[in-house]
C-alpha cells in the first residue's frame, strides 16, 4: 500500500484507485478531508449544528464515495476533488430535505447543482457569519454589515454569487470552482473579478461610514 | 475597465496571492499591490477590497471552527471520572449533557462535558470551578443541583442531578397532549382555564427558583425553554446554571460582552452587554409566552434577523395569537418581556407573586390600574352593569382624556425634537455637543413617548375588554364572540338588554373624547377610527341608529383618509369596508334600506379595485361576505315573512291595520310592509352570483375553514330564495345544500349557536308556491331548532323574532291545511293555531320592549295580528264568545305594549 502526501495526477489517481482500490479511496479521502470539512462547515444549515455531527457527515460521505467509484472511474473527465464535492453536496442534500423537507430549498447549500431559477436561492450568508458569532455585541456591531453583505451578494447572478461562495467559503481554486460549474477557467475568472467590483459598488458607500 | 484577457489573468493572481496572507493571518497592503501594478490600480482597489471585506466578515467564525472541532473529539467519551456513560441526552452551544451512573454507587446522574477552551484554558478553568461552586451552592425543589466538577483529558464536566423527563422546548414542539400523559395529574389537555393556570402555576415556580438564586447572587444566564425540564410528576426544574456568573465577586470572569445565550432568548439589553435579574425576568417571560402561545416570541430564523427583531420590535401581544390566553396572563406575560427593563417586574419574586394573584383570581399588579382592571372584571360577571356608579364612569372617561392628552403632548415634544434634531443635521451648523444633546433628548424622548404609547393602548384594550364582556352577556362562550365577524357585516345584530344598553352608552363618551382628541394624530388615527366606529357599534345596540350613523360616517371619514394616504394597506381597507357595512346594517335597521344598499354597493366598489382583490383570503372574503350581505336582509324577509301573505294583507287590510294598532303613528306599519314586500331586483342576484362564485373559490382553496363554508351556505340560501320564483326545484335542490352544509357545521360545532341559528333559517326557506310535505317537516325542525335557542339565549332577540316568525308560520300552515286532509277536527285545528299563536306572543313581546326602533321583527308582528284576528272571527263564528274575547284580549295586551315602546 501507497501512502500519499497530495492527491496525484489524474492518471496515477485512476490507475491507483483500480488497483488498490478501497484502500487507495481512503488514502485519497484522507488528503481531501480537511477541504471537505470546510464545505460541509459552511453549506451545513447553522441550525443543524447542534444535531448533526460535522465529521459523520464527512464519514457519509466516504461511504457514498466508496459506492460509487466504480461510477467515478467511468467518467473521464471528472477530477476526484470535484467528484467528493459534488458526493458531499448530495450528502448534503439529503440532509437538509429530510430536516427542512422540500420547502427549504433555499438553504444556500444546493446552488452549486442547481443554480437557481426561482430568484428565491438565498446565501443565507448572514445567518452563516453571524451564527459563528458568539459576542452579542461585536454581533450587533457588525450585523448591519452582514446584512449589506448577504443583501449584496443576493442581489447578483446566481452564478456570479456561486463563485464568490466556492473561491471564499469553500476556498476552492479558481480552477476547481470552474470545474464545479462546469465553465472555462478564464470565464470563471472573469465572473470572480466582475462579482468582486460588483460588490465592492454596492458596498462602497456604507464601507466608508 | 479593462477586459483583456491579460489583465484578467494578472488580477486573478493577485487576488489568489492577497487572500492566501490573509489567510495566513497577515495584513496585506492594497497599496503595494498597485504599486506593482500602477496600470491596474482601480481594479486592484475594487477587487482587493471586496476580498478583504469577504474574509475578514469570515474571520468572526474562527475560533468556532477550532472550537466546533474540538467539541466532536468529546463526543464519544464512555468514562467519565467515577460515572459511565449511558448515552447522549443532548447537546448545547456550549457542550454535550450526557447520561451517566456511578461505577460504584450506581447512582444515576446527568454530566456536562464541555472542550477545554483553547485559549485562556486556565483561566477559563479556573472560571468554570468557580461556576460550578456557585451552582452546586443552590438548593431549591425547581433547580437541578450541581455535585461534582472535574476536568478530564481535553474537557471539563460538572455532574448534576439526574431529572427523569423532557425539556420544556420538547413539551412546547409535542403540543399539550403529550405532556399531559407526563402529569396527568396537574396538565389539563385542553387549552382551556386549567390549562392557563397550570402554565401560570409552573411560571411561578421557576420565577421562585430565580428569586431563590438571585438571592445567593446567582445569576442563571440562559433562561429558556431548553434549559427547564418537567419531570414525570410535571415539576419543573431549572437546569444548566452552567453559564451562572457568580454576581457577588468583584472580577468579572466573563468578558464584558460575551456570549451569553441563544439569540432567540437574548433579552435587548443584553445586546449592549447588559445584563442582570431583569434581563433573567424577561427571558422567563419569553418562556411562559413560548409555553402559552406555542410558538416563540421572536420566531426562529437567521441570527441576524433575530437580532435585528430583539433590537427593533415587540413580539406580538399573546392574545392575538390566542384569544382564549386570559387577559391577566396575557398581562403579567407582556410586562415581562417588556424592551424596557424599568418597565419590567424588577424581581422575580415580583414576577411570581403575580402569578400566583393570577392562579388564586386576585387581582395582578401588572400595568392596569387596579380599579380599571376590577371595573373589567366586575363588568365580566355583574349581570346588571346599569348599577356602575357614576363616579366610576366618570374615572373611565377621566383615564381617557388624561391618557390621550398625556400621549399627545409627548407625541408633540417629540415630533418637534425629531424636527430640531433633523434640522441641525441638515445645517451642519451644530457642533458635536450640540448635537449630542439634541440626540439624547430624542432618546429620552422616545421612551417616554413608548410609555405613553403603551398605555394608550392598555387603556383602549382595557375598554375593548369591558365592551366585548357587556354585549357578549347571554352568548354561550364569550371566546366565540366575533366582533368583526359574520354575525354583524351579515345584519345579525346581537342584541342586548337596557341595561347593558346605559352601561354601553357610559362607555361612548370614552370612546368620543378619545376619538376627537386623536383624530389629527397621525400615529393614532387608526385608534381614533376604531373608537368613533365602536361609538357606533354601541349606538347600533343600544338602538340609537341616527347617533350610531353619525358615529359611522366620522369613523368612515378617517378610514378613508388614511387609505387615501396609504392605498395598499390592506388593514385600513378591510377596517373601512367592515365598518361602512356596519353603516350598512344600521341604515338597513333604520328604515332606510336603499342607502343600506349604497354603502354595501360602496364596499363592493372599494373590495373590487383593491390590488389584492383576487390574490388576498381577507380581501375575497370581505367582498364575498358584502356581496352576500346584498341579499341577505331579502333572505331573513323571505324566510321569515313570506311575501305573498304580506302583501295580500297590504291590500286588504292595510288600512284598517293601521287604525286598528296604531291611529297616531301611521307611518310604520305601511314602511314595514313596504319594506317587507320590497321586489326583489335582478342587480341583487348578479351580485350574489358573483359572491358565491367568489365564496366557492375560497372553500375550494380552504376546504377546512368553516367561516368560509358558513358564508358559502348563505349564499346558497339566498341565491334560493331568488331563484325560487324561476325555478323552484332548483331553488329546493340550492336550499337543501345549505340545509346541508349548515348540518355539518352544526355537527362540528355544536357549541356555536350561531351555526344552529343559520340551519333553522336554512330549513325555514319555503320554495314552492304551496307548502310541501318536506317543508312542513322542515318547519317543524326549524322550530325545534328555535325552541333550543330561544331557551338557551332568551335575550338574544334575532332568535325571539324567528322563533315568533316560525310559530307564526306554522299557524297559517295549520290554518290553511286542506280541511279535508287533515285528521283533526275543525276545534282542535283551531286550537292547535291559537297555541302556536300564543307561543309566538311571548317572543313578540320580548322584540317589542327591547328594541323598540327595530322594525324588522314587524311583518311578522302583522302576520301574527292577521292570522290572530281570524281565529278571533272564527271562534266568535262559532258561538264561542268567551274564547274569542280572550283572543282579542292577547292582541288588545300587544297592541299596548306597542304603543308604550313606540312612544
Amino acid at each position: 500500500m501507497t501512502a500519499y502526501d497530495t492527491i496525484p495526477e489524474p492518471a496515477q489517481l485512476k490507475l491507483a484507485l483500480k488497483t488498490d482500490g478501497q484502500s487507495a479511496l481512503a488514502d485519497f479521502f484522507e488528503i481531501a478531508k480537511p477541504r471537505l470539512k470546510r464545505i460541509v462547515h459552511f453549506r451545513l444549515d447553522y441550525r443543524l449544528g447542534g444535531r448533526i455531527s460535522e465529521s459523520d457527515v464527512i464519514q457519509d460521505v466516504y461511504l457514498r464515495a466508496a459506492e460509487r467509484i466504480e461510477r467515478f472511474l467511468e467518467n473521464e473527465d471528472m477530477p476526484f476533488f470535484v467528484w467528493l464535492r459534488l458526493e458531499t453536496s448530495q450528502r448534503l442534500h439529503e440532509i437538509h430535505r429530510h430536516h427542512f423537507g422540500v420547502e427549504k430549498r433555499d438553504v444556500r447549500r444546493e446552488i452549486a447543482f442547481e443554480p437557481a431559477h426561482d430568484g428565491r436561492t438565498s446565501m443565507a450568508l448572514a445567518a452563516h457569519l453571524v451564527a459563528q458569532m458568539t459576542s452579542p455585541s461585536r454581533l450587533v456591531e457588525r450585523a448591519e454589515q452582514i446584512s449589506m453583505l448577504e443583501k449584496a451578494l443576493n442581489e447578483m447572478d446566481d452564478l456570479d454569487r456561486e463563485v464568490i461562495a466556492l473561491r471564499h467559503f469553500e476556498e476552492l481554486s479558481n480552477v476547481e470552482t470552474a470545474q464545479v460549474l462546469g465553465i472555462e477557467t478564464s470565464a470563471a475568472s472573469k465572473r470572480y473579478l466582475r462579482a468582486l467590483k460588483r460588490l465592492k459598488e454596492i458596498m462602497q458607500p456604507f464601507q466608508s461610514h | 475597465m479593462s477586459d483583456s484577457p491579460a489583465d484578467t489573468l494578472i488580477l486573478e493572481r493577485i487576488v489568489d496571492q492577497f487572500t492566501a496572507e490573509l489567510r495566513d493571518g497577515k495584513h496585506p497592503a492594497i497599496g503595494d499591490y498597485q504599486e506593482r501594478h500602477p496600470k491596474l490600480a482601480i481594479e486592484i482597489a475594487d477587487v482587493l477590497s471586496s476580498v478583504a471585506m469577504i474574509e475578514q466578515l469570515k474571520n468572526g467564525s474562527v475560533t468556532r471552527v477550532d472550537y466546533h472541532s474540538r467539541f466532536e473529539s468529546v463526543s464519544d467519551l464512555k468514562q467519565i471520572g467515577n460515572y459511565t456513560v449511558v448515552r447522549e441526552l443532548g447537546r448545547g452551544g456550549m457542550g454535550i449533557v450526557f447520561e451517566a451512573i456511578h461505577e460504584s454507587l450506581g447512582r444515576r446522574v446527568a454530566i456536562k462535558v464541555m472542550p477545554t477552551p483553547l485559549v485562556d484554558g486556565k483561566k477559563q478553568i479556573e472560571r468554570f470551578r468557580h461556576e460550578a461552586a456557585a451552582a452546586a451552592r443552590l438548593h431549591h425543589t425547581n433547580i437541578v443541583s450541581v455535585f461534582g466538577v472535574g476536568d478530564g483529558d481535553g474537557f471539563l464536566y460538572y455532574v448534576m442531578d439526574w431529572v427523569d423527563g423532557s425539556s420544556l422546548n420538547a413539551v412546547i414542539a409535542e403540543g399539550v397532549t403529550e405532556y399531559s400523559t407526563l402529569a396527568a395529574t396537574t396538565v389539563a389537555a385542553s387549552r382551556g382555564a386549567e390549562h392557563f393556570r397550570w402554565c401560570a402555576q409552573l411560571g411561578a415556580k421557576l420565577a421562585d427558583a430565580l428569586a431563590y438564586a438571585h438571592a445567593a447572587n446567582i445569576l442563571h444566564r440562559d433562561i429558556k425553554p431548553a434549559n427547564i425540564v418537567l419531570d414525570r410528576k410535571g415539576t419543573p426544574w431549572i437546569t444548566d446554571f452552567g453559564l451562572a456568573k457568580d454576581s457577588s465577586r468583584e472580577v468579572n470572569l466573563t468578558k464584558t460582552g460575551e456570549v451569553i445565550g441563544t439569540p432567540q432568548y437574548l433579552a435587548p439589553e443584553s445586546l449592549e452587554g447588559r445584563y442582570d435579574i431583569r434581563s433573567e425576568t424577561y427571558c422567563l417571560g419569553l418562556t411562559l409566552y413560548e409555553l402559552v402561545t406555542q410558538r416563540p416570541a421572536y420566531a426562529n430564523g437567521t441570527a441576524a434577523s433575530v437580532i435585528r427583531a430583539i433590537a427593533t420590535a415587540s413580539p406580538t401581544p399573546p392574545r392575538k395569537i390566542d384569544a382564549s390566553i386570559p387577559l391577566d396572563l396575557a398581562t403579567i406575560i407582556e410586562k415581562s418581556i417588556s424592551r424596557d427593563a424599568d418597565l419590567r417586574y424588577q424581581t422575580a419574586a415580583e414576577m411570581r407573586d403575580d402569578l400566583l394573584a393570577f392562579c388564586d383570581e386576585r387581582s395582578i399588579s401588572a400595568r392596569r390600574p387596579s380599579w380599571l382592571e376590577s371595573t373589567i372584571r366586575w363588568s365580566r360577571r355583574n349581570p346588571l352593569p346599569a348599577t356602575l356608579s357614576a363616579v366610576s364612569a366618570l374615572l373611565l372617561v377621566m383615564v381617557a382624556v388624561s391618557t390621550s392628552v398625556g400621549y399627545w403632548a409627548t407625541t408633540n415634544a417629540l415630533n418637534k425634537e425629531a424636527e430640531k434634531s433633523e434640522h441641525l443635521r441638515q445645517q451642519q451648523l451644530a457642533t458635536a455637543a450640540a448635537r449630542d444633546e439634541a440626540e439624547e433628548n430624542l432618546t429620552l424622548m422616545k421612551s417616554q413617548f413608548e410609555r405613553a404609547e403603551a398605555n394608550v393602548s392598555i387603556t383602549l384594550d382595557a375598554f375593548e375588554e369591558i365592551f366585548k364582556s357587556v354585549i357578549s352577556r347571554g352568548s354561550a362562550a364569550t371566546d366565540e364572540l366575533d366582533i368583526d365577524g359574520f354575525r354583524e357585516i351579515s345584519g345579525i345584530a346581537s342584541s342586548i338588554t337596557k341595561q347593558d344598553a346605559q352601561f354601553l352608552n357610559k362607555l361612548v363618551p370614552f370612546y368620543a373624547e378619545f376619538a376627537a382628541t386623536n383624530a389629527d394624530n397621525a400615529r393614532l388615527k387608526t385608534e381614533s377610527a376604531k373608537a368613533y366606529r365602536r361609538v357606533g357599534n354601541i349606538y347600533q345596540l343600544v338602538g340609537e341608529l341616527e347617533s350610531s350613523i353619525v358615529a359611522y360616517l366620522k369613523s368612515i371619514e378617517l378610514f378613508q383618509s388614511m387609505l387615501a394616504k396609504a392605498p395598499d394597506s390592506k388593514v385600513d381597507l378591510l377596517n373601512l369596508v367592515q365598518t361602512q357595512n356596519e353603516l350598512s346594517a344600521a341604515y338597513r335597521q333604520h328604515g332606510d334600506p336603499r342607502t343600506a344598499r349604497d354603502w354595501n354597493l360602496t364596499s363592493v366598489e372599494l373590495l373590487k379595485q383593491s390590488p389584492i382583490a383576487t390574490s388576498d383570503h381577507d380581501v375575497r372574503l370581505e367582498l364575498a361576505r358584502t356581496l352576500s350581505v346584498l341579499g341577505f336582509n331579502l333572505f331573513r324577509t323571505f324566510s321569515m315573512g313570506s311575501p305573498k301573505p304580506v302583501r295580500n294583507l297590504q291590500l286588504r287590510n292595510e288600512d284598517r291595520f293601521n287604525q286598528y294598532i296604531n291611529s297616531n303613528r301611521p307611518r310604520i306599519l305601511p314602511e314595514a310592509v313596504r319594506f317587507a314586500a320590497q321586489p326583489f331586483s335582478r342587480g341583487q342576484e348578479s351580485e350574489l352570483k358573483q359572491a358565491t362564485q367568489i365564496i366557492d373559490e375560497l372553500v375550494a382553496e380552504a376546504p377546512d375553514n368553516d367561516e368560509f363554508r358558513a358564508v358559502r351556505a348563505t349564499c346558497y340560501c339566498i341565491l334560493a330564495t331568488t331563484r325560487k320564483d324561476f325555478d323552484p326545484k332548483i331553488a329546493e335542490s340550492i336550499r337543501d345544500r345549505a340545509i346541508k352544509e349548515f348540518e355539518n357545521l352544526v355537527a362540528k360545532h355544536p357549541q356555536n349557536h350561531e351555526y344552529r341559528y343559520l340551519l333553522a333559517l336554512a330549513c325555514s326557506l319555503e320554495c314552492q308556491q304551496q307548502a310541501t310535505a318536506e317543508d312542513v317537516r322542515l318547519l317543524e325542525r326549524s322550530l325545534e331548532i328555535s325552541a333550543e335557542l330561544i331557551e338557551q339565549f332568551p335575550n338574544l332577540l334575532d332568535y325571539q323574532h324567528l322563533h315568533a316568525s316560525l310559530q307564526v308560520r306554522l299557524a297559517r300552515h295549520l290554518w290553511d291545511a286542506d280541511a279535508d286532509e287533515s285528521e283533526l277536527t275543525e276545534t282542535q285545528r283551531r286550537d292547535e293555531v291559537w297555541s302556536a299563536l300564543k307561543t309566538a306572543k311571548s317572543s313578540l313581546q320580548q322584540l317589542i320592549k327591547h328594541t323598540p326602533t327595530d322594525r324588522s321583527f314587524k311583518p311578522t308582528l302583522l302576520a301574527w295580528f292577521a292570522q290572530t284576528q281570524k281565529v278571533s272571527r272564527s271562534l266568535r263564528d262559532a258561538g264561542d264568545n268567551r274564547a274569542a274575547q280572550q283572543v282579542q284580549q292577547a292582541m288588545l295586551e300587544l297592541r299596548d305594549e306597542l304603543r308604550v315602546q313606540a312612544n
